[in-house]
């Protein structure tokens, strides 16, 4: 599977996408498929799926972002290992030229792709 | 049967070449120069030679000849897209596929660019340019016996 990893942007970006048919728990596990086919990767991490549970806003959104989640297989198994924090932290020391701030689910999110061996799949131009 | 034959770049430098078939890796090599303090496993693109159809072969080794067997019309389809980026075609949020003009009957064969963060068209003409004149000995490098590398 290329050993890659798809993080919080890629999923937020497709989600809302403007083909994006969600409206039932089916068509948002059809969605994630597509996303699948389109990178030829289901892996994510722990913290990337809750960061995408967070941003449910009812329990409806809620429904539909697990049938979406689903899909994915969290290839961390849902450890979250001391190592894995210790070298986020360690990421997170870490002051850009430009002075931006860093996340800490993106600092997490990168040290535990290191350590499963992934490479991250991102939009997001901040991540550190 | 499916496959794909990748080749990736991380924001470290890490290149990672290598094969699935039917989503189970069956060969990879990686090259860094990065030590582990600076690893950024963050992807700067990936290439990808996929195909997909009844007569493409679910077995590595039969696969490495398929794709040797039609390297000529990879090579080329490569070459000739390496040409495209050259005269500034650009790589956009989502990832971009082209057909491989000249592939056998009943099968999917495509290439695949994707460039999550914007990179210059210029430097994917440079890595279509040479998977299209090495792919032969890239597909050569695919051991006969069964293992990752």
């Amino acid at each position: 599977m290329a050993g890659r990893l798809l993080d919080t942007s890629i999923l937020l970006t497709h989600w809302h996408g403007p083909r994006a048919r969600r409206r039932t728990a089916e068509e948002a596990r059809a969605w994630a498929e597509e996303l699948v086919r389109i990178h030829r990767t289901s892996f994510i991490v722990s913290p990337v799926y809750l960061e995408f549970v967070c941003g449910a806003q009812s329990r409806g959104e809620l429904m539909l972002a697990e049938a979406y989640l689903s899909v994915f297989e969290v290839k961390d198994n849902w450890e979250i290992r001391p190592e894995d924090l210790r070298q986020a932290a360690r990421i997170a020391r870490r002051v850009p030229a430009d002075g931006s701030r860093r996340q800490f689910g993106d600092c997490l999110i990168r040290a535990m792709a290191n350590r499963l061996k992934c490479a991250v799949l991102s939009f997001d131009a901040r991540f550190p | 049967m499916d496959f794909c034959f990748y080749q990736q770049k991380r924001k470290d430098g890490g290149i990672r070449t290598g094969l699935d078939i039917a989503l189970r890796t069956v060969w990879e090599n990686f090259h860094t120069a990065a030590d582990e303090e600076d690893a950024d496993p963050v992807l700067l693109w990936y290439v990808d030679v996929r195909g997909e159809g009844d007569s493409i072969p679910g077995a590595r080794e039969e696969l490495r000849e398929w794709l040797l067997e039609h390297a000529d019309s990879i090579s080329t389809a490569l070459l000739s897209l390496s040409d495209e980026f050259q005269a500034g075609l650009d790589v956009g949020t989502w990832p971009a596929s082209w057909e491989v003009p000249d592939r056998p009957e009943g099968v999917k064969l495509e290439i695949v660019i994707s460039a999550a963060r914007r990179i210059d068209g210029l430097e994917i003409s440079h890595v279509l340019r040479e998977l299209g004149r090495n792919w032969i000995q890239l597909v050569g490098r695919i051991p006969r016996s069964i293992g990752v590398s």
